[in-house]
């Protein structure tokens, strides 16, 4: 019997974050994870060792067996850049000619892992690009890549289809729109990577005040070419000090990460996000003139700020916005490793792998011994008990099938609870998360009901989509709504945990072709209550990478108030048996990356 | 002392790729002249 003739390993977020793998065999889709999974260090971005070893299981194959190896970067380019400010024609020439070993160690390990192997360098926005499209519908689109940075370019745009890929303008140099966002970030005191989504919970509370403050640290044109004045780098410890420019352009004093946080805080969070969005519709209005195209695909790190791709798509500057799923560099492997299988491919031939509802992590393993003696008889239905005990107010892990790749738990490593429930949202946050009480959780809600709630009723099956409830079903505010504690006891709705104070929802919308399980248990609950909704939260507590096996998942259940856990086929409840000192012990390991 | 000197060299290098190299100040999008199939530069 002869074995697969092309296996294909993308490697992603190396020496950067968020370090990543994915595996193609002759065009199918074994497998995808990030290294953060399996070390318990978030946003890992040391060479993915474990996310490879564990594709490669997922394939039964051996590191013998790869074929192929592709980096999403160019490491030498990238590195040109960082370290000599060089970029563009020099820096591209010298990426051809220069030998391998001139990009430092990029590529050793994998070398030394893969010695049969041939190795691949991809543009690190084209793997998003590529990502996005060849998992989605497949369909011709103008693409919108909008990123921190990669290599030296903080965004790229043109068209995709299935026989052209037409990189048709960048914006160089990473001092962009993304930095930007970042820089305010830190200004609000949220240092840890990855805390723009924050900001994004943040700003619907506040009011834009400060826009022109912030419009003197940038120049912009109508075509949302911005650029910072400073020329900030994106490396973290120097952002600490760019920082204090914001400080400058709005007057207002960064804030401390332990410090409350104040109304211009807020009204700050509001202002980056107006000129984010702002300059991101100026891009679509661009694309859609230059380009003709109908359709937009929006990819990249700065895609995954929903809010913006919700907007996108009630605006209709485009007919169709696809926001792609997996926005942040945790798919950039996926996205090479799909670019590579493309350039084999016949030319225009379709290439479209199954992304299996982004579930392509392992299992969760066996449960530990120490769970035995709290596990719960459940004689009928495990989906009827459990949507009986969310009906009842209990609070549940939810561990079942392969894990999902990305930043968002979409129901196989997920926290559920009934949104019906007062004061959910902060006994949530407070007493199971671990984190600041404002950010609201996001609704699951059965696809076919979608339209009942909220004003759109197209799909939105990775979180990847804000909507608004609809208006027959809020209550309106008085005129007057001060501080943020009064804006999130204000009761706006029946779902007040899953329902931003703007009345936007981040939702994830369940089909059954996309996450059979989930649907099913969303199905008994909305028959228990009427409501097709729950309330699903990654299963982790803040500064920590969503559990993976079921030994992540117990430590994690036991050192917070949650009540039941479900690992595989089995509940369990919670021993309760740790102090709140130990617990607090326990947090106190994460609390570097909150 | 050549450690100083290798270090030196390594600055002067990078000053001058940047002065081949550097972009021009300029904002906003420009026409790409990449490939976006190249697979094979670093």
């Amino acid at each position: 019997m002869s074995g697969p003739h092309e296996v294909i390993l993308g490697i992603g977020g190396y020496l950067g974050h968020d370090a990543n793998a994915a595996l193609l065999v002759d065009g199918r889709l074994i497998g995808a994870s990030q290294e953060e999974r399996f070390t318990r260090r978030k946003h890992d971005g040391d060479y993915p060792r474990h996310a490879i070893m564990d594709c490669l299981a997922q394939a039964r194959l051996s590191a013998q067996d790869v074929t192929d190896c592709v980096f999403a970067e160019k490491p030498l380019q990238a590195s040109l850049f960082d370290r000599a400010g060089m970029a563009g024609g020099l820096a591209r020439w010298l990426g051809r000619v220069a030998p391998e070993s001139s990009s430092g160690l990029y590529s050793v390990p994998a070398r030394q892992m893969f010695p049969g192997a041939r190795f691949h360098f991809a543009w690190h926005h084209m793997s998003h690009v590529a990502g996005a499209f060849h998992t989605g519908d497949g369909q011709r689109a103008a693409f919108l890549c909008l990123d921190g940075k990669g290599e030296d370019y903080s965004a790229s745009a043109g068209v995709i289809d299935h026989g052209e890929l037409q990189l048709r303008w960048e914006q160089p140099y990473e001092n962009g729109l993304g930095l930007l966002y970042t820089l305010v970030t830190y200004h609000l005191g949220f240092p840890s990577f990855g805390s723009e989504y924050k900001v994004m919970g943040l700003a619907p509370y506040g009011r834009p005040t400060l826009v022109a403050g912030l419009e003197r640290l940038f120049a912009t044109d109508d075509r949302g070419g911005l650029r910072l004045h400073a020329a900030v780098k994106f490396r973290w410890p120097m952002l600490d000090a760019a920082a204090a420019l914001v400080t400058e352009a709005t007057g207002l004093p960064a804030r401390g990460r332990e410090q409350p946080l104040t109304a211009e805080h807020i009204d700050l969070a509001a202002s980056v996000q107006h000129v984010f969005e702002r300059e991101v519709f100026k891009m679509a209005r661009f694309l859609r003139r230059e380009t003709g195209e109908r359709r937009l695909l929006f990819c990249g790190g700065c895609a995954q700020n929903c809010v913006v791709a919700g907007r996108l798509r009630d605006a209709r500057i485009f007919e169709h916005v696809a926001n792609s799923p997996i926005g942040g560099d945790m798919g950039s492997g996926l996205g090479a490793a799909l670019l590579l299988a493309r350039h084999r491919t016949k030319q225009g031939a379709p290439l479209r792998v199954d992304p299996q509802g982004y579930c392509l992590g392992p299992e969760p393993g066996p449960a530990p011994a120490a769970a035995a003696p709290w596990r719960v008889p459940c004689a009928g239905s495990l989906h009827d008990f459990v949507a009986g005990e969310l009906a009842a107010g209990r609070t549940c892990g939810w561990i079942r099938g392969r894990m999902e790749l990305g930043a968002r738990a979409l129901g196989a490593r997920s926290i559920l609870a009934d949104p019906r429930q007062p004061g959910m949202q902060s006994r949530l946050n407070l007493a199971v998360k671990f984190r600041e009480s404002f950010r609201p959780f996001a609704p699951a809600i059965l696809a076919e009901h979608t339209g009942e709630w909220f004003d759109s009723a197209e799909a939105s099956d990775f979180m990847n989509y804000t909507a608004h409830l609809r208006p027959e079903l809020r209550n309106p505010p008085p005129a007057r709504l001060g501080s943020l504690r009064e804006q999130l006891d204000f009761p706006r709705c029946a779902l007040p945990s899953v329902v931003h104070v703007d009345f936007s929802a981040r939702l994830q919308t369940v089909r059954p072709s996309v996450h059979p399980d989930f649907h099913r248990l969303l199905t008994a609950f909305h028959a228990r209550t009427g409501t097709p909704i729950l309330i699903n939260t990654s299963f982790n507590v803040s500064g920590q990478p969503i559990v993976r096996t079921a030994a992540d998942a117990w430590e994690c259940f036991v050192n917070t108030d949650l009540d039941l856990l479900v690992l595989n086929d089995e509940i369990y409840r919670n021993p309760g048996q740790r102090t709140r000192e130990e617990k607090l012990t326990w947090l106190k390991t994460f609390a570097a990356s909150a | 002392m050549a450690k100083n000197l290798r270090r030196l060299g390594v600055t002067l290098l990078a000053q001058l790729l940047r002065l081949l190299g550097g972009r021009p100040a300029r904002a906003g999008w420009s026409r790409s002249t990449r490939d976006p199939l190249d697979l094979t530069s670093k």
